[in-house]
């Protein structure tokens, strides 16, 4: 059975780790929070959690939590060759830099949510007399400021720090979706103005599995804004919204997750074990009939 | 043909050297501060723009970034990346070069010899590894430049101070081994993917670091040829044709210690006579 290391915050890690036991067995999963991971350089390129090399595993699933995503992109650099991971080093990069992959999303056809990027206060105020207000500031770490006047401008911009990059945008009247997507499946929910289910058309569907393609990772939380019946990308967020779905949908996106990831891990049940080797016996014995 | 310098607000010996190289060549240079630079994404494309100029429209782009618009640097460079210009430092350069541990990750897996480091977030694992070290350690800031943020911890009991402060502003823990050298390293400038330059740094009495911001001495230095090949080949590493890169002999060979893609060369053109600056436009000229 193959060895699942879980990299991520505690309070995410404790919804995927007992899915993860139930699909693959107790000793089979570890979950390690980014704070118990030492890399190291030198004799040898390693990522290590406590006694074990997390190399060692069959399948490394990264929940980078915004603050730390740095430290996830070393451990990606670092194993990324020698095991499977959830989402690839060269993703990781990209958000890094969510213009870059906005843009590069754009060009693959995805309708997005027009923004600016800045990264010092002048500029936000140039924009805010340019694009009039309501606007939506926020970092790259998710946290949306709404702003509505100059005071309240001044205000926002003394919280960001040199060189700190900031997006900003007009405030959009449009219903808010999140969606999770992970191989086939793709959730939906409504969070604004009021938050309900919703059942995913096959739009949506569409461009929400276009985006996890392009993405390449294994599976990815989207944020949409639905503006005329079309659907524009306003954030992704590799940390899926656990108890939000949960509470809305119902459904259980760990669950979700780790029943992908064994399909994605080919673990074979006991009957395809027993095909497999009668057919190797029929080989071996007279050829196939 | 134009030139798009970005670099910062305040621009130090090396924006202005370059500026007055790059005139001697390009039939227009401008120079972009980068915390006034402003991006626009939408459905049509992107831009990045100064008011009404607009960065897409130079055909050459030579990059100065510094450590605090490094993310936003970045961003700008994986866009101008986007947009099919031809840049001398990659986008990951500028996070692998300004981030310490990453330096290592980079030139480790590409063979260049560099010390035993660790790197953590959490201040116990770390306090675990320190037993099997051998004293002096170095403790770094992740992000720290012109020597500032460097640490020597004589003890596993000083390295915990350390530690303890480090855990205590959130900042990750990095600790180095001490390579032995007296006190001095050399700079290397890359040009072009060669090297152009280079001298020794000596460190002050007393001091264990040898860059000149800190009261280092700089004299000329010609690179044997397994210091010019691993200084080469750490740049390539770092996908960077222009930047410097600084290595220490230790006991057991040459050892990179840091690379920097936003490098000054006023010491180097001082003691070398050799003009930097120039050699960085024309390079970037040829590019395009």
């Amino acid at each position: 059975m193959p060895r699942i290391a879980i990299i991520a915050p505690e309070k995410e890690g404790s919804f995927l780790l007992p899915e993860f036991r139930k699909e693959f067995g107790d000793e089979n999963v570890k979950l390690f929070k980014p704070e118990g991971i030492v890399l190291s350089v030198g004799n040898k390129l390693e990522a290590r959690a406590g006694n074990e090399g997390v190399e060692s595993f069959d399948y490394i699933l990264l929940l980078p939590p915004g603050p730390k995503k740095e430290f996830f992109y070393m451990i990606a650099r670092i194993v990324g060759n020698k095991v499977k991971l959830s989402i690839n080093k060269e993703t990781l990069f990209y958000f890094w830099n969510p213009p870059a992959l906005f843009a590069k999303l754009s060009r693959h056809g995805v309708k997005i949510v027009p923004f600016f990027v800045f990264a010092h206060p002048s500029s936000a105020q140039d924009l805010a007399a340019r694009e009039g207000f309501p606007l939506v500031l926020s970092t790259t770490l998710g946290k949306r400021i709404f702003v509505n006047n100059e005071e309240t401008l001044e205000d926002v911009l003394k919280f960001f720090s040199t060189g700190q990059m900031v997006r900003l945008r007009k405030s959009i009247k449009a219903d808010a979706i999140k969606v999770f997507v992970c191989g086939s499946e793709v959730i939906g929910i409504k969070i604004s103005p009021e938050v309900s289910r919703i059942r995913v058309g096959k739009d949506l569907r569409e461009i929400s599995r276009k985006i996890l393609e392009i993405l390449e990772a294994d599976f990815v939380e989207l944020r949409f804004l639905e503006i005329e019946g079309e659907y524009y990308l306003d954030s992704i967020s590799l940390v899926p919204s656990f108890e939000e779905f949960k509470e809305v949908s119902g459904r259980n996106l760990a669950a979700v997750i780790a029943a992908e990831v064994k399909k994605k891990l080919h673990v074979p049940s006991l009957g395809e074990v027993l095909d497999r080797i009668v057919l190797e016996v029929r080989k071996f014995f007279g050829g196939e009939r | 043909m134009k030139l798009a310098i970005i670099g910062p607000i305040k621009r130090g010996y090396e924006e202005i050297r370059l500026l007055e190289e790059a005139k001697r060549i390009f039939d227009s240079v401008s120079y972009f501060a980068i915390p006034q630079l402003v991006v626009e994404i939408n459905n049509e494309g992107f831009d990045i723009k100064y008011k009404q100029k607009s960065l897409l429209d130079y055909d050459a782009i030579l990059p100065r970034i510094p450590r605090s618009y490094k993310n936003y640097g970045t961003a700008i460079l994986s866009l101008l990346e986007l947009a099919g210009k031809r840049l001398p430092i990659k986008p990951i350069s500028v996070i692998g070069s300004h981030n310490k541990f990453l330096t290592l990750i980079f030139l480790a897996e590409n063979g260049v010899p560099v010390p035993e480091t660790y790197l953590a977030l959490g201040r116990d694992v770390v306090e675990k590894i320190l037993d099997s070290l051998s004293y002096p350690v170095v403790l770094k800031l992740l992000y720290g430049s012109r020597g500032l943020g460097v640490m020597f911890a004589d003890s596993k009991n000083s390295a915990i101070s350390v530690i303890d402060a480090l855990a205590r502003f959130n900042e990750p823990i990095f600790v180095e081994e001490f390579v032995p050298n007296p006190g001095e390293d050399i700079r290397a400038y890359v040009v072009g993917g060669k090297v152009f330059a280079s001298m020794k740094r000596v460190a002050k009495e007393g001091e264990r670091r040898a860059n000149i911001g800190i009261g280092g001495k700089g004299m000329t230095y010609e690179l044997s040829e397994e210091e010019k090949e691993i200084a080469e080949k750490a740049a390539k590493a770092l996908e960077m044709e222009i930047c410097g890169i600084d290595i220490i002999q230790g006991p057991k060979g040459p050892v990179v210690i840091e690379t920097n893609v936003n490098a000054q060369f006023q010491g180097l053109e001082k003691f070398t006579g050799k003009n930097v600056a120039r050699a960085i436009v024309e390079y970037v000229r040829e590019l395009v």
